[in-house]
């Protein structure tokens, strides 16, 4: 026995010492890239209703769409050239030479093939709505027309061409457009996109594994018609999620990119030589919506009051450390038309409405009046709803709280649930106000479509003919000048009379790469993807 | 014995039954569908397919029954809704194995550990090797498992660059996970079984032995170890169970492919096949492991008969 | 019997000096009293249960003493600890002191009451499984198990929509809810083994009734069992509600536990440790004092070591 556990013992020290083997460290100079995302993709089906931000990010690198963002401007990628006939509304698309990874070209019909699996009913595309620009697309979403009925042809294998039916100047900015090989998918079934092995590249690299939850390894795809220009030898995408775990890879290099808002971590990497920190203001909004239906929140005072009451200098200094701008406004200054940010065109609405209204518990009292109500605003109590439970959210709510409390002396009691039963309450209106992000698009008009009367997607059960009508001249408008005007009058609307929104601030990034590592695109709009990084020798 | 462990098989598909009603139920009353977690708003339309498609259209009982259908005749707990082309089987076949290897050896070494020094520490009872274990013990319980587990990748990740912060595959991937994850049942075992030591040491058994001039490793092995090392198999069985449904928050630190994420995640993002299948494996292994504790009770101790009614 | 006849010359005085001998020199004592003065005898059972004492004074008085409010913000962010700010502030500027003693109200009652409750539940339960054996056993024994395998946020997430209010009570009932079943199974095991004790035969054979066995020989003989199992439950649920306030149970802002505490201070870890340490330590403090004075009256309660 005693024997038997000697030699136990030696042979555990034994494995553990072969196992505490020095980590190999980086060469420098070696093509190799890690960076990573916060979740791993559900789908590589570009056209899948679970496709999300990481299958996204994926696939700039292990896909070739029509069209990149790169730098802030539209580059031709899958294609050689494009042309836009405005008087019969089609694009016509030259495509380029290109292969799959298996060695077979990409044809127009693989194109095409995508466009008409997004508009097909059965796949439940989220984003479907974005496509209704093209001809006949609603109507076959709707199940009434069949699919190759679609305003879109490839009358040879190097050409597309897309109908549109109605002007739509952001056209090739929010529709993606991925090609999909036919035979590949079919293959594949339900399965595509699922694993390295059920999904096929044409892009600047190729899936070589795929461990779920874990990683992603990619390599560059050799039948890449611009291969010869991408020079990283892999790519290792982690998928992780722990700040503490982040934060210690990039100091022992394991990984070679972080974002973070974390003041503490910005000084270490601030005081390193080799990482460069950069910020960039996103199209991310964080607010307050006002459940409209509500019996308080019915009164526009009411909720002027509460949002004029958010010192949002304050909110985004505590709580954001000035990693993020106060908001008074819709669009963040991310956001913009023909690269002139929206923000320098249009003042943001609620700082003049602030000045004209210097104490918003007068406004309240109003309000309270006008309903009925007693007007003792210490004797209301108002719940703020939220789908977070993290540290950060709890400390949000902490400040909200004090300043309903200090600038109404309103009570205010938190409620925060996990994400599903929030969403849950606030689709069916079974809340008084409710503090969330939402992730604007490079399209200044994503934000404003959220408030239509006929999509209702943000839940403040307030929709108005009037705002549906500006909106709607301006999504179809092609002169900047005039979208600027009519999108500043539409805000000023959301956020000042109508007042279904209080915006809290803008989101911003911040990130940290390793300095030897080249050619980064920071826009955050890019979908140029890691194809022209490089690391320095 | 083969009579009472047949017997206890099919109860166990019994409860497996129940559970997985109950489950099922419970998981349709909880606000909230699949469609809920996605954010955008899709058109009517869309919906309806995609309800029709997993057959959410259905009144909760029929789609119980079409769930049960499923299992009997194709042995098919369905496909995720939230990773769509994934079968739900596959995924915990699959994940369970990286959370299973992880779970048991830090179970493993926790139970065999804190044996030891619950031992060492019942015999020296109140004396320095006693409060230094003891101390050890509290602080594996009181500190959080996050905690534990950031410092310990920090330290040996950063500071003295011997272990991979994170990734799978290779055995150096299971160091720092498996001790963070040995922590808690290790001061578990040890404290039970320190208590259950000083329970026996003055039978009369013992004395008994001593007398008749046993070593005192034997009388350690025959006497005091079997009969004290009960409590910790009891809490035994449910842990090796915990085991295979992971550890969300070491999974996530560590960026490991266990079904903890999975199975948090399910309940969050309303995956109820994934749901329900995950329920049904956690309620196999769990009644699978309190039999064979059970089991090994006879073994250990003969007095205690099974007691199951015949 | 047959008929004697004695006389009184028969009989010779010894004087009382016998009886003495067998009189107890020490006042009759019972088992508790008994039990009590073996315990004030271990001291650092004593000392526990003196530091036990004072954190529950700290939680009740702690905040006034602060001289801030728990809730109230300020610009001294993440301060170290010092004369001003004993144990540092937060992240929002709030004093920690104050923050700590608040959680430690809502933390030591979910802790200890919590474990308590679960504790004799699931010994009751336990006991009467094991001792009615057969059938009765088996479908009891089969109940926890359905109980223990239903996902529990599921049921956490049920339990929150249906109780409005998301005081101390809901969460002490979401976590007793299933929080009794470990230790049912465990009683159960110990029951079964001493149920084989000799001395458990002996006094069946001699007609003891069977809730007098329970009492006299079987809760005494696991109680060593049940307290180390009741001293495990209380950092338990300690972090078990930092959990339930992610479904929406838990403690609402700017209320706070010692759970939620150390959560929120993880993020930060590296740079401010002390945002840490503080609850952990009251944590680690009060299991290690629940631990010591449990061993105390685990050896005082003990018939077998008496000394």
């Amino acid at each position: 026995m005693k024997r038997k556990l000697t030699a136990a013992v030696i042979g555990a020290a034994m494995a553990v010492s072969a196992m505490v083997c020095p980590v190999p460290a980086m060469a420098a100079g070696e093509q190799v890239l890690n960076t990573y995302r916060l979740n791993e993709p559900a789908t590589l089906d570009r056209v899948a209703p679970t496709i999300d931000e990481s299958g996204k990010y994926i696939l700039y690198d292990a896909s070739e769409p029509l069209v990149r963002i790169e730098e802030g401007k539209i580059t031709e990628a899958g294609c050689e050239s494009y042309e836009y006939n405005e008087a019969d509304l089609t694009y016509t698309f030259k495509l380029r030479e290109n292969y799959w990874e298996d060695g077979v070209q990409v044809t127009a019909a693989d194109y095409l093939y995508s466009f008409q699996r997004m508009v097909d009913p059965d796949s439940a595309y989220g984003y479907v709505s974005d496509l209704y620009c093209i001809e006949n697309a609603e109507a076959i979403n709707a199940g009434e027309m069949e699919v190759s009925e679609l305003g879109v042809t490839a009358p040879d294998d190097t050409t597309l061409v897309v109908k549109l039916n109605e002007v739509t100047p952001s056209f090739l900015q929010v529709v993606p457009m991925y090609p999909q090989r036919q035979d590949f998918v079919e293959e594949c079934g339900d399965s595509y996109g699922i694993d390295a092995d059920k999904f096929l590249s044409c892009g600047p690299f190729k899936v070589t594994a795929w461990e779920h939850n874990s990683y992603i390894d990619m390599v560059p795809n050799d039948q890449y018609w611009d291969a010869a220009n991408v020079k990283l030898e892999q790519l290792h995408v982690a998928f992780v999620n722990d700040p503490n775990t982040l934060y210690s890879s990039m100091l022992n290099g394991t990984l070679d990119y972080m974002e973070t808002s974390t003041p503490e971590y910005i000084e270490t990497f601030e005081s390193m030589d080799d990482m460069v920190v950069q910020d960039h203001v996103t199209p991310t909004l964080g607010f307050i919506v006002f459940n409209c239906e509500d019996e308080l929140m019915s009164n526009a005072k009411v909720r002027q009051a509460f949002s004029l009451a958010i010192n949002r200098e304050m909110f985004t200094e505590v709580i954001y450390h000035g990693l993020s701008y106060p908001a008074y406004g819709l669009l963040s200054p991310a956001n913009g038309i023909d690269g002139v940010s929206f923000r320098d065109k249009v003042e943001e609405p609620l700082k003049a409405f602030a000045e004209e209204n210097p104490d918003p518990k007068e406004l309240l009292i109003e309000g309270l009046t006008e309903l009925g109500m007693d007007p003792d605003p210490s004797k209301l109590q108002v719940t703020l709803s939220t789908g977070s439970t993290s540290a950060s959210s709890n400390n949000s709510m902490a400040v909200f709280q004090q300043f309903f409390q200090e600038t109404l002396g309103v009570t205010m009691v938190p409620d925060a649930t996990e994400w599903a039963t929030f969403w849950n309450d606030c689709k069916g209106g079974d809340f008084q106000m409710a503090y969330l992000a939402w992730s604007g698009e490079v399209d200044v008009s994503f934000l404003f479509n959220l408030f239509l009367s006929d999509s209702a997607q943000m839940p403040c059960f307030y929709y108005t003919d009037e705002f549906d009508e500006i909106v709607e001249k301006a999504n179809k408008s092609t002169d900047a000048e005039e979208r600027f005007q009519l999108y500043g009058e539409a805000e000023k609307l959301v956020i000042v009379d109508q007042c279904q929104l209080a915006p809290v601030y803008y989101s911003v990034n911040r990130s940290v790469l390793r300095s030897r590592v080249k050619n980064w695109d920071y826009n955050v709009f890019s979908t140029a993807g890691r194809k022209g990084v490089y690391i320095e020798e | 014995m083969k009579k009472y462990v047949i017997k206890r098989i099919i109860y166990m598909f019994f409860v497996l039954l129940i559970v997985t009603t109950i489950t099922f139920f419970l998981m349709h009353n909880i606000p909230g569908d699949p469609l809920t977690a996605l954010v955008q708003k899709l058109p009517e339309q869309t919906k309806a397919n995609y309800y029709a498609k997993y057959g959410l259209d259905k009144p909760v009982w029929e789609q119980f029954l079409l769930f049960l259908k499923g299992i009997f005749t194709e042995g098919t707990l369905g496909e995720s809704i939230r990773y769509p082309g994934r079968m739900v089987k596959d995924m915990i076949a699959k994940y369970s194995v990286s959370s299973g290897q992880i779970g048991l050896t830090a179970v493993g070494v926790g139970f065999l550990l804190g044996i030891m020094m619950g031992v060492v520490s019942a015999l020296k009872r109140n004396k320095l090797p006693d409060k230094i274990i003891s101390v050890i013990a509290i602080i594996g319980v009181s500190l959080p498992t996050f905690v534990v587990a950031s410092v310990l990748q920090y330290i040996f990740t950063v500071k003295i660059q011997i272990l991979p912060t994170m990734g799978w595959g290779e055995p150096k991937h299971m160091v720092l996970p498996v001790i963070c994850m040995a922590l808690s049942p290790l001061a578990t075992y040890t404290r039970y079984m320190r208590s259950s030591v000083l329970d026996v040491v003055n039978q009369d058994y013992i004395t008994m032995a001593e007398a008749k001039g046993m070593s005192f490793g034997m009388i350690v092995r025959r006497h005091i170890l079997r009969n004290s090392i009960l409590p910790s198999l009891t809490i035994l069985g449910p842990n090796i169970a915990d085991v295979f449904t992971g550890s969300f928050i070491i999974e996530s630190i560590f960026s490991i492919p266990g079904l903890g994420s999975y199975y948090i995640t399910a309940v969050t993002d309303r995956d109820f096949p994934m749901i329900i299948g995950s329920t049904m494996f956690y309620t196999g292994i769990y009644i699978l492991s309190l039999l064979i504790v059970d089991i090994l009770y006879v073994i250990i101790d003969p007095r205690i008969r099974l007691s199951e009614s015949d | 019997m047959e008929n004697r006849n004695f006389t009184d010359d028969q009989f010779v005085i010894v004087g009382c000096s016998n009886a003495d001998s067998e009189k107890l020199v020490r006042p009759q004592t019972t088992y508790w009293k008994d039990a009590w003065r073996r315990l004030k005898q271990n001291h650092l059972a004593i000392a526990a249960m003196v530091v036990l004492l004072l954190i529950i004074l700290l939680t009740i008085f702690g905040p006034a003493i602060s001289g801030y409010s728990y809730e109230k913000m300020s610009a001294d962010m993440n301060q170290t600890p010092s004369m001003k700010h004993w144990f540092g502030t937060d992240s929002l500027g709030r004093d920690l002191f104050a923050r700590v003693w608040i959680g430690g109200r809502v933390s030591i009652i979910i802790g200890v009451v919590g474990a308590v409750i679960t504790t004799i539940i699931g010994s009751i339960y336990g006991s009467i499984s094991a001792f009615a054996g057969g059938r009765v056993d088996s479908v009891m024994m089969r109940i926890v198990e359905i109980i223990s395998s239903i996902p529990y946020l599921i049921v956490v997430i049920l339990l929150s929509l249906m109780l409005d209010d998301s005081g101390i009570g809901s969460i002490l009932l979401a976590l007793c809810l299933v929080g009794w079943c470990p230790t049912a199974r465990l009683v159960r095991g110990q029951i079964l083994q001493l149920a084989s004790a000799e001395y458990v035969t002996a006094a069946k054979t001699l007609g003891v009734s069977n809730g007098k066995i329970i009492m006299r020989h079987m809760i005494p003989n696991t109680l060593s069992v049940i307290i180390v199992n009741l001293t495990f439950r209380i950092p338990g649920y300690i972090f078990s509600e930092s959990f339930l306030s992610y479904v929406g149970l838990g403690i609402k802002t700017p209320n706070t536990s010692w759970g939620m505490l150390a959560a929120s201070a993880q993020a930060n870890i590296f740079f401010y440790p002390y945002q840490l340490l503080f609850p952990a330590l009251m944590i680690g403090l009060t299991m290690l004092s629940f631990t010591l004075f449990g061993d105390g009256l685990r050896d005082a309660l003990d018939p077998k070591l008496r000394r």
